[in-house]
């Protein structure tokens, strides 16, 4: 049986963008039912029901990051949309805002109505001018239509979204420094607990989440808890998601197949197969903070348990394929140089192990590695791990100790014969 | 009150605090750089990480609350590695330049790497990262980048303890650095704060900068006297007794380098403002008074006090009581301060201008006060503002030769300048008296037209106590020797008590339980319960105020 196109459903058609015609292709509807006639306490319920996972990354339960927040502080709740989306491998959330927004402001309004939110935040990534006008003129048009603003679609909420672009840091998509950044300050990542349910933006609860996961919501409420939960693998992976597939296929592209699709189905059938009839030499199943897969352990479903089970992370499902002309130590250096640009500077082990281990391995690649060098770098990132405020000391560690781990022998090659193996680059 | 077990000791903490704050209470050692008990939790240095059983991680201990049942370990390998890991990076491009470095010797880096490290670089030093060194941040305050492991104490300072903002971190990733905009420099009232609070060498005092190293100098707890305040702090000296003093220099009296904000959570927290802690600079602005004299003429301060103590026995009897008054100071010692009065039985004040008024007024939000005298609140429960009214009125009785022989003792403002006409007043009253002794700590031109100079010993020379503002008693140590033949002002009155037949202890901690016994509101009191941190007295009554 095909799949079913859901979020992906009307990516092809230009006007879907304008809100007449994403109304008459039934949208708002979902969102107008929701807030007339569910309870929120039943929209966190449904949504928990759906198994719904987060989709930015750590897969966190939706329903269950909603029922957190505590209702009764007296303060403000907020919503905001991470919309940050700066992963390496990953453009998934810039189809959805630059190509159907409403879909995403649709998922917005059913979240702030769970969580009792009268003013959420679309975080967009700081890059993303395009998406930026998208966004903004969707927005317009959605308070223009009373959809936004004061007692949207007539019921008793109140809900209005701030549009807010960063200024290109990867952290401020870390939850946290989304938060810190959005207050106008440093994108410095804080220490956790307190979580931001509770203690979020502005010293308020909060809930942060991911674009994707939003645009989910429309369509759990159009068409019900068991449709959604037929989508995916298993009972705790439901649902539709999107795939970037780049690096070495014949045809990359941001795909939308159910959650727990097998990665080589993927590969194979949908982007194309390994560019040219190359060997497959590895797979980064989840975006560049993910640990690398070798050929053999590809044959996974692409789902957040099964690729726990292989030792890495689905992540925010930057698919990135590497054939056999692709150089592992190039690709590390290339990984720990993006961390080490990266990091907020605020932890002492990831702002200088990820600055430490760029120089060692960019001496690795270029012919001047020592024999100590691999020993060092595998204890940097030992050391590394699980240390820190924020797990972007753990993004630039794990990938990076499991391609020396799984690809040892090129590194090796690199520091005895100050050469490359791949012969593509062998001159380096 | 949770129950937490660290260490496999169980303690009772009180809810709320933080696994270093029970830890602190306790005696553990945890190691740490960012966290500082009187500025935010920031938790970026990884240093005080511990293991808590139930936490899959290591925690940070600056920032994690403890709970009931919560069992932490310090002790552990896997608490080890994490601290030793933390210390290599932050050395990885720590230029060791230790033996020019003013902070060696109380050195956190240097402490936690013999403590916890002790590991052999694996950076090539010549590859390591410069950065700018030595370079002014404001008026107090120099900065040098590369000793910095930006543990932003400083940046937290400026931030929520002076609300200035003028320090902050610059840049991002390897490339953050400390620093100040360009037009702004680090010259608010409490900059030099930021040299206490930072643990390494990166932020050092202009004004300490090279004149000693620290492990030479010895360290005396006391209270700042440069305003009502009365701010905890240490005084950093070469001493004569053992263990202090600088090879080759032979200090015999001493001599103070710098003093450091002491904690007191009651009274100023950890800090200092810089004129307080400059103030130590102005008992060196004029020559000292060493030898007393009468008319010019130097005489032994033994064979003067009979003679002071006879001249104003004898303008009693000729004129009456009342034709003898003193003039205290504030600056003074309790101790001084309640035998003085005792001596003169009642006759004294120590009103230069507008203390009473200012004592309480605070010149900032933070710790300064009007006030420029450490004991105007002890002064008042002494009863020291009686029915003299002050400087001005003496003067006047002194022109209408209703009194004619007084004993001025006087101890210039460590903070700022003692106004003007407070000298010319002074003036005035020793020329309108038939017969003066002056008591002082320098050598003042106006001083010399008294009959009788004595020489004082001036703040951090004598032991005794303060009473700030909010009537909080408090010890000043003695930490240098007094200059030449100067004597504190509670043994020189001892002594002029003695000679008119009551016999009164020289010790300060004596005088100090004579005074508990007498003085409202000290009752109960004594050195012991004072202790480090001082006590509080019952406030001053409003008809004495008045």
């Amino acid at each position: 049986m095909p799949y079913e196109l859901v979020l992906f459903k009307n990516i092809v058609d230009p006007r879907v963008k304008e809100i007449d015609r994403y109304i008459e292709l039934g949208g708002y509807k979902a969102a107008e039912k929701v807030v007339k006639e569910i309870t929120p306490k039943d929209v966190i319920e449904t949504t928990k029901a759906t198994g719904l996972r987060g989709r930015g990354g750590a897969g966190f339960p939706t329903g269950l990051k909603w029922s957190f927040v505590p209702k009764d502080t007296g303060k403000p709740i907020y919503l905001c949309c991470n919309a940050d989306e700066s992963e390496p491998g990953t453009c998934k959330d810039r189809v959805i805002i630059e190509r159907d927004p409403h879909q995403l402001i649709e998922g917005i309004i059913i979240a702030a109505y769970a969580v009792d939110c009268h003013l959420a935040f679309i975080y967009l990534r700081g890059e993303f001018s395009l998406g930026y006008r998208v966004l903004d003129k969707a927005l317009q048009e959605a308070r223009a239509r009373g959809f936004l603003g004061g007692r949207i679609f007539g019921s008793g909420h109140d809900l209005d979204i701030v549009l807010h672009s960063g200024a290109g840091a990867y952290i401020c998509g870390e939850e946290t420094g989304l938060i810190e950044s959005l207050e106008g300050k440093r994108g410095h990542p804080r220490q956790k607990p307190p979580f931001p349910a509770v203690q979020g933006l502005y010293g308020c609860p909060t809930v942060v989440n991911n674009v994707e996961t939003l645009a989910n919501l429309p369509h759990i409420f159009n068409r019900g808890v068991d449709w959604f939960k037929s989508i995916g693998s298993n009972e705790k992976n439901t649902g539709p998601k999107l795939y970037c597939v780049s690096g070495h296929v014949n045809k990359p592209a941001v795909v939308e197949r159910e959650l727990g699709v097998p990665l080589m189905e993927l590969i194979n059938e949908v982007c194309g197969g390994v560019r040219d009839g190359n060997k497959l030499k590895g797979v980064i199943p989840g975006g560049s903070s993910v640990p690398i897969l070798r050929p053999e352990e590809c044959d996974v479903r692409m789902d957040f348990d099964s690729l726990a089970a292989k030792g890495t992370l689905l992540g925010s499902c930057g698919v990135m394929v590497m054939d056999e002309t692709a150089c592992m130590v190039r690709l590390a250096l290339r990984t720990a140089r993006f961390y080490a640009e990266e990091t907020c500077g605020q932890c002492t082990q990831c702002r200088e192990g990820t600055w430490w281990m760029e120089q060692v391995l960019h001496r690795i690649e270029h012919g001047y590695g020592k024999a100590d060098d691999l020993r060092m770098i595998l204890d940097m990132c030992a050391n590394m791990k699980g240390v820190t405020i924020c797990v972007l000391s753990d993004a630039c560690a794990m990938p990076v100790e499991a391609m020396i781990n799984k690809y040892r022998e090129e590194f090796e090659y690199h520091i005895t014969q100050k050469r490359c193996m791949v012969p593509a680059h062998a001159h380096a | 009150m949770p129950k937490v077990t660290i260490n496999g000791q169980v303690y009772e903490a009180a809810k709320g605090k933080t696994i270093i704050q029970v830890a602190d209470d306790i005696g553990v050692q945890i190691p740490r750089y960012c966290y500082h008990p009187d500025i935010g939790i920031e938790g970026s240095c990884r240093m005080c990480l511990v293991e808590v059983k139930s936490a899959p991680k290591l925690l940070p201990a600056c920032a994690t609350p403890v709970t009931e049942n919560m069992d932490v370990r310090t002790d552990t390998q896997r608490v080890h590695e994490a601290v030793r890991y933390a210390m290599e990076f932050l050395l990885l491009h720590h230029p060791i330049d230790c033996p020019v470095c003013d902070q060696s010797g109380e050195c956190w880096l240097q402490d936690y790497y013999m403590a916890h490290a002790g590991h052999d670089s694996r950076y090539p030093l010549g590859q390591k990262t410069r950065r700018r060194k030595a370079f002014n941040l404001g008026p107090l305050v120099k900065l040098d980048q590369e000793r910095c492991i930006l543990c932003t104490r400083c940046v937290r300072f400026t931030r929520h303890v002076t609300k200035t903002n003028e320090i902050q971190v610059f840049n991002r990733a390897h490339n953050s650095e400390i620093g100040i905009f360009e037009d702004r420099p680090l010259n608010n009232p409490y900059s030099g704060n930021v040299v206490d609070v930072c643990p390494v060498g990166a932020l050092t005092s202009a004004d300490f900068r090279f004149k000693a190293r620290v492990w030479f100098l010895k360290g005396t707890d006391s209270v700042c006297a440069g305003c009502s305040t009365g701010c905890n702090l240490r005084i950093d000296h070469t001493a004569r007794a053992a263990g202090g003093g600088i090879p080759g220099y032979t200090a015999t009296d001493g001599k103070i380098y710098r003093t450091v904000g002491r904690r007191n959570v009651e009274v100023n927290k950890s800090w200092l403002c810089d004129e307080g802690r400059l103030s130590f600079h102005t008992l060196e602005r004029w020559p000292r008074l060493r030898q007393a004299s009468v008319r010019g003429k130097q005489q032994p301060v033994s064979a003067l006090l009979p003679v002071i103590h006879a001249n104003f026995e004898s303008v009693r009897s000729d004129h009456g009581d009342d034709a003898v008054a003193a003039l205290a100071s504030a600056t003074n010692t309790n101790e001084g301060l309640f035998l003085m009065k005792k001596y003169f039985k009642g006759r004294l004040d120590f009103r230069l201008g507008r203390e009473v008024e200012q004592y309480q007024q605070q010149q900032d939000e933070l710790l300064r006060r009007y006030d420029k005298h450490p004991n105007t609140h002890g002064a008042l429960d002494l009863g020291l503002a009686g029915g003299l009214g002050g400087l001005r009125r003496l003067r006047d009785l002194a022109e209408k030769k209703e009194v004619r022989g007084m004993w001025i003792s006087f101890h210039p403002q460590l903070v700022g300048e003692d106004a003007p006409e407070i000298i010319e007043d002074l003036k005035r009253l020793i020329e309108a008296l038939e017969w003066s002794v002056v008591c002082t700590t320098h050598d003042f031109g106006w001083a010399h037209e008294a009959d009788f100079l004595l020489p004082m010993a001036a703040w951090a020379e004598e032991k005794g106590t303060y009473t700030n503002y909010a009537g909080r008693v408090q010890i000043a140590n003695r930490a240098v020797m007094p200059a030449g033949d100067a004597e504190p002002l509670h043994v020189l009155m001892a002594e002029l008590l003695n000679l008119s037949g009551v016999e009164v202890p020289t010790d300060p901690a004596a005088i100090f339980e004579w005074i508990a016994s007498e003085v409202p509101g000290y009752g109960g009191l004594d050195y012991d319960a004072i202790g480090p941190s001082g006590a509080a007295v019952a406030p001053v009554p409003e008809e004495v105020l008045r």
